[in-house]
């Protein structure tokens, strides 16, 4: 017996102890504690034991430990362990073993050597737990889990191929409108350079209207174009220099119209990361709303600076011209979205909305503050560690 | 067989008879459009170049000293004409350009990889449109010096 019954009245409290303790290990049926003697014969099987691997004690105390794992395989497994324990003192691991009837459940086991005076092995206790609901609920959850993935991935997929059907057709309409489009403006054309003088001014001016508007068209087809081509590319990281792009924005725009009343005063631009010619699109469309909106004041005034929140670059396009109300700030950079008349201003309400889908890819914001009749401020900004997910 | 399909100076490809006319109508302008023949789509364009089909009595050598393609056609589109000019060593020599209303970058970067000689994007307004037409069709007609006699 390895749970030792000592003698001698000194001992008695700890005799009573012993078999109190005794008992309660071979009465304890949500564990199997058995303890196993240093030649691996089992020595004593409890309650727990007989429930987990079913065989009663008589049918396995006495006979050799591998008898209880049915299968060769396991059984080194088992001796394996065993002999680890024997040489650290104690080893724990899960497992999967068979019961007496062949059928599985999942083991949590507790091996602890027992030594004798001399430290040579004893034998060893071996607590089990059966962990089988655990394990399979574990299972299940991994099963759901990777079956819910899946469902993600797939979902995904189909979102991404009709996000590309959405993007091919709406390339295919701005696309497939010019042509007529050009016919409209091609005709009214040759109506006015064959029939010029036999219309009257009336009539001039019909036809000039509608050329105009299919001039308002095609711009507004561009505008399409690019928007729903921005969507379909991902923005490459570069390096850009931000005062030679702004510079070079600048050139091109006020390239031809000789606008000399324009105060324009760059200011030093931080370097950043980021798609080049994206942004340039961004810095077009903010200068070219700066000029338009500005040009009708006095003394136009542009300035081009830059902020700095530690996180973020933050540049800025301010203007001392038409503003705006900032009541209607949210509808700013909505597709079509305008707060001024074609009458008033001309534009096509997609330069805003392209650039706000710019700087979303590169994950920075675009806000604007202005006052009505007294210039507004647009902002972007460009988070420094941009680096496109590389 | 008419004469004439032998004496061809441009050869324009285009489906739609309105942008055909506004081309035919700015080449004329700076007397180009004598000796043009307007094609309907790519099938044709192919007999026209390779002298089959209804225009089996032409002869091949005879080539346009330039043609006008546009991409989007139905039944042969404009890319596979190109790809049949300038995989033939009878027609590879004749001057092509692309004119279309697509900008887009793979009809482009196809289109020089198959050795497209230029590639127009047509406006929409009428003044560029034609500006643009008149000036590639001197170009190509009259500076250029194209390899055959």
């Amino acid at each position: 017996m390895l749970l030792q019954k000592s003698t001698g009245s000194i001992n008695k409290k700890a005799e009573l102890i012993d078999e109190d303790l005794y008992r309660l290990l071979l009465e304890f049926k949500d564990y199997s504690i058995i303890m196993i003697s240093s030649e691996g014969k089992v020595l004593t099987w409890n309650l727990g034991a007989q429930y987990l691997y079913g065989y009663n004690s008589d049918e396995i105390v006495g006979q050799s430990v591998e008898l209880l794992h049915g299968e060769v395989e396991l059984a080194e497994k088992a001796a394996k362990y065993l002999q680890v324990a024997g040489e650290v003192g104690r080893v724990e691991y899960e497992t999967w073993k068979l019961k007496k009837d062949r059928s599985r459940f999942y083991a949590h086991i507790i091996i602890t050597t027992l030594y004798n005076d001399d430290q040579s092995i004893k034998g060893f206790g071996k607590v089990t737990r059966d962990l089988t609901v655990y394990k399979t609920l574990e299972e299940e959850n991994a099963v759901l889990k990777e079956n819910l993935e899946d469902k993600v991935r797939q979902r995904t997929n189909e979102l991404e191929i009709v996000n590309k059907e959405l993007e091919a057709f709406s390339y295919s309409v701005s696309h497939d409108l010019r042509t007529p489009l050009r016919a409209v403006s091609g005709y009214s054309m040759m109506l006015k350079e064959d029939y010029e003088n036999q219309l009257d001014s009336e009539a001039n001016r019909i036809i000039n209207n509608i050329v105009d508007n299919t001039k308002m068209m095609g711009q507004l087809i561009d505008d399409l174009l690019t928007f729903s081509k921005m969507a379909r590319l991902e923005a490459a990281n570069g390096f850009i220099d931000m005062k030679r792009l702004v510079d070079q924005c600048m050139t091109e725009l006020l390239q031809g119209d000789a606008q000399p009343k324009f105060c324009i005063n760059i200011l030093d631009l931080p370097a950043s990361n980021g798609d080049v010619k994206m942004v340039k699109q961004v810095w077009q469309n903010l200068l070219t709303n700066a000029i338009k909106y500005s040009a009708k004041k006095e003394k136009p005034n542009i300035e081009v600076g830059a902020l700095d929140d530690h996180k973020n670059h933050i540049y800025y396009v301010k203007d001392n011209g038409a503003g705006f109300d900032m009541k209607y700030a949210n509808k700013l950079f909505g597709v079509f979205q305008r707060l001024h008349r074609q009458d008033e201003f001309e534009g096509t309400g997609l330069g805003l909305a392209l650039a706000k889908r710019i700087i979303t890819k590169h994950g920075g914001e675009i806000w604007a503050e202005a006052k009505k009749d007294h210039g507004a401020t647009f902002y972007f900004s460009i988070p420094k560690n941009y680096n496109n997910g590389q | 067989m008419d004469s004439k399909y032998n004496e061809v100076e441009i050869l324009l490809v285009e489906d739609n008879m309105s942008d055909a006319e506004l081309v035919t109508r700015a080449l004329r302008k700076v007397n180009l459009a004598n000796n043009l023949v307007h094609v309907k789509d790519g099938e044709e364009a192919l007999e026209f170049i390779f002298a089959e089909g209804r225009y089996a009595e032409r002869k091949i050598k005879n080539v346009p000293r330039l043609i006008l393609l546009d991409i989007k056609m139905p039944k042969v589109d404009g890319i596979e004409v190109l790809r049949q000019i300038k995989s033939h060593e009878a027609t590879k020599t004749i001057p092509v350009v692309i004119m279309t209303s697509s900008k887009e970058e793979l009809d482009i970067i196809k289109s020089y990889q198959l050795g497209v000689n230029s590639y127009v994007v047509k406006p929409v307004d009428f003044n560029n449109f034609s500006k643009a037409v008149s000036e590639l069709g001197l170009y190509w007609v009259l500076i250029n010096q194209p390899p055959f006699a």
